[in-house]
């Protein structure tokens, strides 16, 4: 299956009188984009703003980040946004250097924050995109759930409506991801074999029974599933919580498989799955991801990483443990939390793990001149300069002191990130 | 720049004063750098002038921890050092712990930047590498030299308030504290690096290494329940309702002891549950689901076991240290044993 993602490379966006793409700049008709979100029943009004790299400017209350993406032909987001249909074929079209953000501070966390300069910028991919940042307000005793649901809809309403002034645009440069059948799918016998095993979510923090999470699913008693890439990288797959559909839009580990696909390994397919919450459940998942890796996509060797807390560590240990069983060799990517704790749970025999970061490391934001998303950051006795049990929020426009891993596309799981860590 | 005045720690056999048999010799203080404080001054060079060499016997700071400490730290202040450098003490333990002692101690009460130097496996490296900068020196003291270089170099960093490098850069035993850098090449790519070096028997290196644990003997399976005393344990957060004790619901480094004793069963608007780790709604309910009291006074009742132990501890057991876990489990262990406990029922979630 062969998906041809169409770049256009922006370099610039402003309201317009019409949405329109000419040379490389975006103009949005924010009228019409406006009257589009608005046919979402649960909100009252719409805001959208204009964010630009360098500027003095902070978003707050982040919910979701999304890059402009159309599919020339079917459905966007399909089960999400559209009805059901299938991703990850034909032609897409992406407008680089741009994101759509949300932000409402009603729903999301007052400390996922981007800052378009300053040092957080240095950290973060979404620091450098132009952002279009929407505002959607809900009409009186709208239930937070399902607000914060149709934020996340429009979201990637906006996205694919952006996306699609490019329709009828060349491409400035076309990325090729092409993978065959697994059946089919045979390099040369030098290059190692290599899957992915990825649980997309932890059912620790249960997902809604509206959430739309892979294909419109909610996920609930999802099973490991053999997927083909695009589909991640293609819509399908918008993040429950704890991370952000445009880290699986840019997927780094996908990306990375593809690129070195032919010339030092051989890319067997991706291995779908959710962590699910008791010992036995967990064990029987592991099983069925290392089968599936080993027996349908003959891998020889796994990458695996995590969406969630801790309690996914267990998740990942037993996947690895599972496929070196079965005589696989397997890497994790581990995101780490506290300088001095550690990750607990880590046996003896798992040797190889990769990690993109610390998250409880201190970072001081200068103050901004102008804020989106809410006008003030909840602090808790979890913040570097805090050791009370309460605490006010402060006006988010100040000098903040925060954890890296506050800063939108600072560190995920999946690895967009920067960083690494050493033992001091 | 401010020329560094810095204070040197030896033991007697280095001052000079004499050896073994010297070794109760209490604390003294010499106006100029002794032995090997000559290659430390040479080391510093004209950034530090080594102000005073304080000295004391490796027996009397043993068995005088307390008293060769104030004496030394009053004989320190007088000098009004920038800088304390401790040793090299090599492979010899007690001497390891005497300039571990006395440079935590600098450290905390007169504030001022300390290194010490040791071998790794030195018992004053285990105690005190956590809290201060121990120069990895080895166990041979012909590296003298060296590592006093080693140590001279750090600690005008640490004065002057430089950034320090990584710990095989500058020579300083890993502290355990894990920090961020920018890394050459992304995640992705170092992972795909990772297997494939795995997958071709190459060497690499995992960026995390597994915690050190314990190891504990399980104890021998109880002969008679009808006469045990058991008790229960949880670190699911059960708390007394609001919390009065503000035990942490994530990190733990306490533990709350709930007394239990004529109680039949938990109820929900006398406890509370606070953990950061799982859904508490279930266990807020009613929390005889996360601490089975109401089952167990069953089974007491019916001569099942002997007695249920009157106290329940309790911690909020997400994302704990290994540190303060092993700790907290070790002094509810101790109390339990104390209590004449005989069994334990642990409730996780």
């Amino acid at each position: 299956m062969r998906l041809d993602l169409g770049l256009i490379h922006i370099q610039d966006i402003s309201f317009g009188r019409q949405t329109t793409i000419e040379d490389r700049r975006l103009f949005i008709d924010r009228e019409e984009l406006v009257s589009l979100l608005l046919q979402e029943p649960l909100f009252d009004h719409v805001d959208i703003e204009l964010a630009h790299p360098g500027e003095s400017c902070r978003i707050i209350h982040v919910l979701d980040v999304v890059e402009p993406r159309y599919r020339m032909s079917g459905v966007n987001f399909p089960g999400a946004l559209d009805e059901n249909g299938l991703v990850g074929d034909g032609q897409t079209r992406a407008l680089k250097n741009v994101a759509v953000i949300e932000a409402d501070s009603r729903s999301g966390r007052s400390r996922n924050i981007i800052d378009m300069s300053g040092p957080a910028a240095l950290y973060s991919p979404i620091s450098n995109t132009h952002n279009v940042v929407l505002l959607p307000r809900p009409k009186p005793g709208v239930d937070k759930n399902d607000y914060r649901l149709a934020i996340k809809k429009a979201g990637l309403k906006t996205a694919a409506y952006l996306a699609a002034a490019a329709k009828d645009l060349a491409p400035d440069e076309t990325e090729v991801f092409d993978l065959p059948p697994a059946a089919l799918n045979q390099g040369p016998t030098e290059l190692p074999r290599v899957a992915y095993v990825f649980p997309m979510h932890s059912q620790q923090h249960p997902t809604q029974q509206k959430e739309t999470v892979f294909y419109g699913s909610n996920i609930q008693g999802f099973m490991p599933t053999i997927v083909h890439p695009n589909e991640i990288l293609d819509g399908a797959l918008m993040f429950s919580y704890s991370a952000f559909t445009w880290f699986a839009q840019n997927h780094p580990i996908i990306h990375e498989l593809y690129r070195r696909h032919g010339h030092d390994l051989w890319f067997t397919g991706v291995v779908l799955t959710v962590a699910p919450v008791t010992v036995s459940e967990k064990e029987r998942s592991a099983l069925l991801c290392a089968r599936l890796a080993k027996e349908v996509l003959g891998a020889d060797g796994i990458i695996a990483t995590k969406i969630g807390g801790g309690a996914v560590d267990t998740d990942l240990m037993m996947i690895y443990s599972r496929c070196e069983e079965l005589g696989m060799k397997a890497t994790l990517i581990i995101m780490e939390r506290y300088p001095d704790t550690g990750i607990t749970f880590v046996p003896t025999h798992v040797n190889a793990i990769v990690t993109p970061g610390l998250t409880r490391d201190p970072i001081t934001l200068p103050a901004v001149e102008r804020v989106m998303g809410g006008e003030t950051v909840a602090l808790d006795n979890s913040n570097p300069d805090n050791t009370s049990a309460s605490i006010s929020p402060l006006p988010a426009n100040r000098e903040l002191r925060l954890w890296i891993g506050d800063i939108v596309g600072a560190i995920s799981q999946v690895g967009v990130s920067r960083l690494t860590t050493y033992m001091s | 720049m401010k020329k560094l005045r810095v204070v040197h720690y030896l033991n007697q056999f280095f001052a000079q004063i004499g050896a073994e048999e010297k070794g109760d010799v209490a604390p003294g203080i010499k106006y100029d750098p002794v032995g090997a404080g000559r290659a430390l001054q040479q080391a510093l060079g004209d950034k530090g002038e080594v102000a005073a060499t304080v000295f004391c016997g490796d027996n009397y700071f043993a068995e005088h921890q307390q008293d060769a400490i104030d004496e030394l730290l009053r004989m320190l202040a007088e000098r009004e050092p920038d800088l304390l450098l401790a040793g090299p003490a090599f492979a010899s333990g007690r001497y390891g712990v005497a300039c571990g002692a006395i440079c935590q101690a600098a450290q905390q009460i007169l504030g001022i930047p300390v290194v010490t130097g040791m071998a790794e496996d030195n018992v004053g490296a285990a105690l005190y590498r956590k809290s201060i900068y121990i120069v990895d020196s080895g166990s041979s003291v012909a590296r003298m030299v060296q590592v006093l270089q080693c140590m001279g170099a750090l600690g005008i960093k640490l004065a002057t308030g430089e950034s320090l490098g990584k710990p095989e850069q500058e020579g300083y035993l890993p502290r355990g504290i894990k920090r961020n850098e920018f890394a050459a090449r992304p995640p992705a790519a170092r992972a795909v690096d990772m297997l494939l070096a795995k997958l071709h028997g190459e060497e690499f290196k995992s960026e995390i290494t597994p915690p050190k644990f314990a190891s504990g003997k399980p104890a021998a399976p109880l002969r008679d329940l009808r006469s045990a005393v058991i008790a229960l344990v949880t670190d699911g957060g059960l708390v007394l309702e609001g919390n009065p004790e503000r035990l942490e619901p994530g990190r733990p480094t306490r533990f709350t002891s709930i007394r239990i004793g004529g109680i039949d069963a938990l109820d929900p608007d006398n406890f509370d549950v606070f953990h950061s780790g799982y859904d508490t709604v279930f266990a807020n309910q009613d929390p005889n689901r996360l601490v089975p009291l109401d089952a167990m006074r069953e089974l007491e009742r019916a001569g099942v076991i002997g007695k249920l132990y009157e106290v329940v501890h309790s911690t909020g057991g997400a994302h704990a240290a290994v540190e303060s876990a092993t700790r907290i489990g070790k002094e509810i262990a101790e109390r339990l044993k104390d209590a004449g406990v005989d069994g334990v029922i642990l409730t996780s979630t």
